[in-house]
């Protein structure tokens, strides 16, 4: 270390210490002495000679330590003009057509350039829930690398062999692989679980109780009353409003019970000469205390609505319609009518609509909606053909929003072409009730026929700032289309 | 036109000018799309009812647009250069350009020719002698008080300076200012880039203040030192040489790949760096320039591209700074080049090259077939024989690298600098990649 003598004087100062040249210098370093220019003068001289010295006689470090080269790539590797978007896409942070390149890559099989790996696997960091389908753009190259840092190293986790996930994935993969064995074997899953829930932690057991929901049976009440002592409150919530809407659990069945203590069909008198069918419900038909005990409450929290009618309302959403109508010897068409023409039919349907999401009705579902219940859950529960003839109830400022959260998938399903121009006009009237980022989406989601009427509606005359909001959305939404057509 | 989407952002003056430019690369933003062997040109719709002309030299890259942005490029045409290259398809080619297009052009070119007429202007050589002893006077006292400043922090020690940081050395450089020696002073201001709250700053602050009392020192003594060097020292305190001069010197002729373009900012002066090599010469060349608020590059280079020109480099020591005389763009092609030279050799041309001027920053390198790796925590680029070189670049970077190489064998260009070694690109198998 020839320098140390430099830094202890450059530290103390001249005036505490000067310093000695080194062996390999002394003959400079005594003619510099010998011009007598002063200590500050000699030093200066001395550090800049021996740092510079230090410098030219630098020499490479030996290093043998090597990295595995990445494994080669069986995967074709994107076409130029994808991999330029993606490449811009990164850059100019546009999340939603990075994610769309990402799904086409997939689709595709195709790997993103070995040079973009890195800033998708800190995007994919950022963004755990769609962190497998980046690792997978970036192929064996993402793969490589993740086993080589640390922070990336978190994303190799979730690719796991499947026999491992359980014991050592992550939670979301734990989750995703008990989701998959529930939908394929719902005892399997409820062994597995009721084998390990007591070692999970509180988040873990929510998440885990929550794939329940899936294909649940009277074959979880067991488990599902055993969490009803849980430490976690919001564990124990979850169970009650799983056991809730068992059909046939013990709460279910008295839910049934009381609900057919309140309600009833029957005959009336009509016109003199006709019986006609009507509902009718008992509010003063009290349950026992017992039943306030497993999440009913007692006095109604709405307004006009009374604590009898509210009770009754809890309690249909629990109940799978068509049970009901069952147990009222009635089917499911008659007994839609009769809760239509009741009285309290509008005091009632947000149960019924709740009843019918939960439960997955199609027939209830279509009465419903025929009915004019805007709730855009119902479409769920419809087959898929049956669903486009609803869609344009849905075309409202206050509905925009939720339909296109219903209709726009993460497989880009293209729009039916009739419904994307309705949403465009709809949207030209009132541009504000979705956001950017909503437009970006649509775009990747629309037809190319439509091209053309974004592109009138670009052009449309019109200066007031919903217009040029409008027209502003619509050209950006002509970009994505763009690229869209550049890549398929 | 061969640049990629990377290569004409990198052009943009920031990020936001980038991003908005990346949304202007639409069809439909643009009324009218057309391009020429010459230019490329297209209307685009703004918010005013008269659309945007933009305009973009093919030739020599410049782009032109009426609308009120003062950037530079605008969003405008890094739009419509973004457009060009992932849809080339809709722009309409045009034999003859538009008269609007023909004008810019014609008047680049007279604006080149003015250039040279400059050149032929005489200059009154007595009125420049005075000024040139009046300056030379007030230098020379600014630089007897740097010397007394200097002897007094070394008498003292340096052991307080980080207590005040930008104090320490604020008045000295003021008063370099003042005395016209605005090299110095520029000396004095890289004090200011040592990273004080890490342990080594000690030797850096040493060597920075011991390098500047040589310079003084050694320009003391000019008379016993040779042209190269005198006038590398005059530089070095602050006596620029006209560019018009630099011009008239014999230019070197050559094919050059424009290696890294660098941006730095300081007190609202940008200070931009191109490397070239030139494949004939096998020379290194430094394109510096200087941009005050939003003055516009008089080049604008793309990282990767070639050109056939005509360099005339400074006079100096070790001469790498140089201006171009003239050039003609070519084509953006895959980096090839090829240096013999392990590490040891770099190790030793640096050493040479300080021997020859222990004043050098910055010495440039190319090594081919190195590998990246990492060893004990640190990142390293090493040759075939183990020899390695320890990596200065942040630890994204260096992680883009090893993401481009995939761990196998690729050539680099990067520049030695404070004993440390940043890699600027990496080439393999006609790919590039521009890290800084």
């Amino acid at each position: 270390m020839i320098e140390q003598e430099i830094l202890k004087a450059g530290l103390l100062g001249t005036d505490k210490y000067m310093p000695l040249p080194v062996p390999a210098l002394e003959d400079i370093g005594a003619r510099i002495t010998a011009q007598n220019d002063g200590k500050e003068d000699q030093f200066l001289k001395l550090a800049a000679l021996t740092l510079l010295y230090r410098e030219c006689g630098a020499t490479p470090q030996e290093v043998t330590a090597t990295l595995p080269p990445c494994p080669g790539e069986p995967a074709q590797p994107a076409g130029k003009r994808t991999a330029m978007l993606l490449e811009q896409a990164l850059s100019g942070k546009e999340e939603v057509l990075l994610h769309y390149l990402i799904f086409r890559c997939n689709q595709r099989n195709e790997v993103a350039p070995s040079a973009l790996a890195p800033a998708l696997l800190d995007k994919a960091l950022e963004r755990r829930k769609t962190a497998r389908s980046i690792v997978q753009v970036c192929g064996v190259a993402g793969q490589w690398l993740c086993s080589l840092n640390e922070d990336w190293a978190v994303l190799l986790a979730d690719a796991v062999p499947e026999e491992d996930i359980w014991e050592t994935g992550s939670l979301e993969r734990r989750k995703e692989y008990l989701t998959g064995l529930r939908q394929r074997d719902p005892q399997a899953a409820l062994q597995l679980l009721a084998a390990s829930i007591g070692q999970e932690n509180a988040a873990a057991r929510q998440a885990f109780t929550e794939v329940l929901r899936i294909r649940l049976s009277l074959q979880d009440e067991s488990l599902l009353e055993q969490l009803l002592k849980d430490k976690s409150q919001k564990v124990k919530e979850l169970a009650l409003s799983l056991l809730q809407q068992l059909q046939g659990s013990a709460i279910n069945r008295h839910y049934l019970d009381q609900v057919l203590r309140m309600v009833r069909i029957k005959e009336e008198r009509h016109l003199l000469i006709t019986k006609k069918k009507v509902l009718a419900i008992d509010e003063a038909a009290m349950p026992d205390e017992a039943i306030f005990k497993t999440g009913i409450a007692k006095v109604s929290s709405e307004k006009g609505v009374s604590d009898g009618l509210y009770l009754l309302g809890q309690l249909l959403a629990c109940i799978d319609p068509a049970v009901l109508a069952a147990a009222l010897h009635s089917t499911d068409q008659e007994l839609i009518n009769l809760l239509l023409l009741h009285k309290e039919a509008a005091t009632l349907q947000p149960y019924l609509t709740e009843s019918v999401v939960r439960f997955g009705n199609a027939a209830w579902a279509r009465t419903l909606l025929q009915a004019k219940v805007a709730d855009i859950r119902l479409l769920d529960a419809l087959p898929a053909g049956d669903r486009v003839a609803f869609y344009e109830a849905f075309l409202t400022a206050q509905h925009v929003a939720p339909l296109l959260d219903h209709l726009l998938d993460d497989d880009y399903t293209s729009l039916p072409t009739t419904l994307a121009g309705a949403l465009l006009d709809q949207l030209s009237r009132q541009p504000y009730i979705i956001q950017q980022q909503g437009y970006q989406r649509l775009a990747l989601h629309l037809p190319p026929e439509v091209y053309d009427m974004l592109k009138g509606h670009q052009d449309k005359p019109g200066d007031d700032y919903q217009a040029r909001y409008f027209k502003a959305q619509a050209m950006e939404m002509l970009r994505q289309m763009d690229f869209k057509k550049m890549i398929d | 036109m061969q640049y990629s989407t990377e290569q004409i952002l990198q052009m943009a003056p920031d990020t936001p000018a980038a991003k908005a430019g990346q949304q202007l690369a639409s069809n439909a933003k643009w009324l009218l799309k057309a391009v020429n062997e010459k230019a490329l040109w297209g209307d685009c719709q703004g918010s005013g009812k008269t659309p945007y002309r933009t305009m973009v030299d093919l030739d020599n890259i410049a782009f032109k647009c009426s609308c009120p942005s003062r950037k530079f490029p605008c969003k405008h045409g890094l739009g419509l250069m973004l457009l060009y290259v992932q849809q080339p398809d809709v722009f309409t080619v045009e034999a003859s350009l538009p008269d609007t297009v023909a004008e810019w052009l014609s008047r680049r070119g007279a604006r080149e020719a003015a250039k040279d007429e400059k050149v032929q202007k005489p200059v009154d050589e007595a009125a420049q002698e005075k000024r040139i002893q009046a300056r030379e006077k007030k230098v020379l006292a600014g630089i007897e008080e740097l010397r007394y400043w200097l002897k007094d922090v070394v008498r003292t020690g340096i052991m307080n300076v980080p207590q005040d940081i930008y104090g320490f050395n604020q008045s000295i450089t003021a008063r370099m200012v003042d005395a016209q020696a605005g090299g110095l002073a520029n000396q004095l201001r890289q004090i200011n880039r040592i990273d004080f709250f890490h342990e080594g700053w000690q030797l850096a602050l040493l060597k920075r203040l011991s390098k500047i009392y040589l310079i003084t020192e050694a320009f003391d003594h000019k008379e016993q030192l040779p042209p190269e060097m005198v006038q590398e020292l005059q530089t070095l305190i602050g006596w620029t040489q006209s560019k018009e001069e630099v011009l008239q010197t014999m230019p070197v002729e050559d094919t050059w790949t424009v290696l890294s373009i660098t941006l730095s900012e300081e007190e609202q002066l940008r200070t931009e760096r191109v490397w070239l090599y030139g494949h004939n010469s096998k020379r290194y060349a430094l394109l510096l320039q200087f941009y005050a608020g939003n003055q516009s590059p008089e080049h604008l280079w793309v990282k990767g591209m070639q050109l056939q020109a005509a360099i005339a480099y400074f006079p100096g020591a070790a001469p790498l700074r140089a201006l171009i005389k003239s050039h003609q763009s070519l084509s953006v092609q895959p980096i090839d080049i090829e240096v013999a030279g392990e590490v040891t050799q770099i190790y030793e041309q640096v050493s040479g090259a300080l021997s020859v001027n222990p004043f050098l920053t910055q010495f440039p390198f190319i090594l081919n077939r190195g590998t990246l790796t990492r060893h004990e925590g640190h990142w390293w680029f090493k040759d075939a024989a183990n020899q390695a070189i320890p990596l200065a670049n942040t630890t994204g970077e260096c992680w883009r690298m090893l993401a481009f190489s995939q761990g196998k064998p690729c050539s680099a260009f990067g520049i030695y600098e404070e004993e440390r070694f940043a890699l600027h690109t990496l080439w393999s198998d006609h790919k590039s990649c521009f890290v800084s």
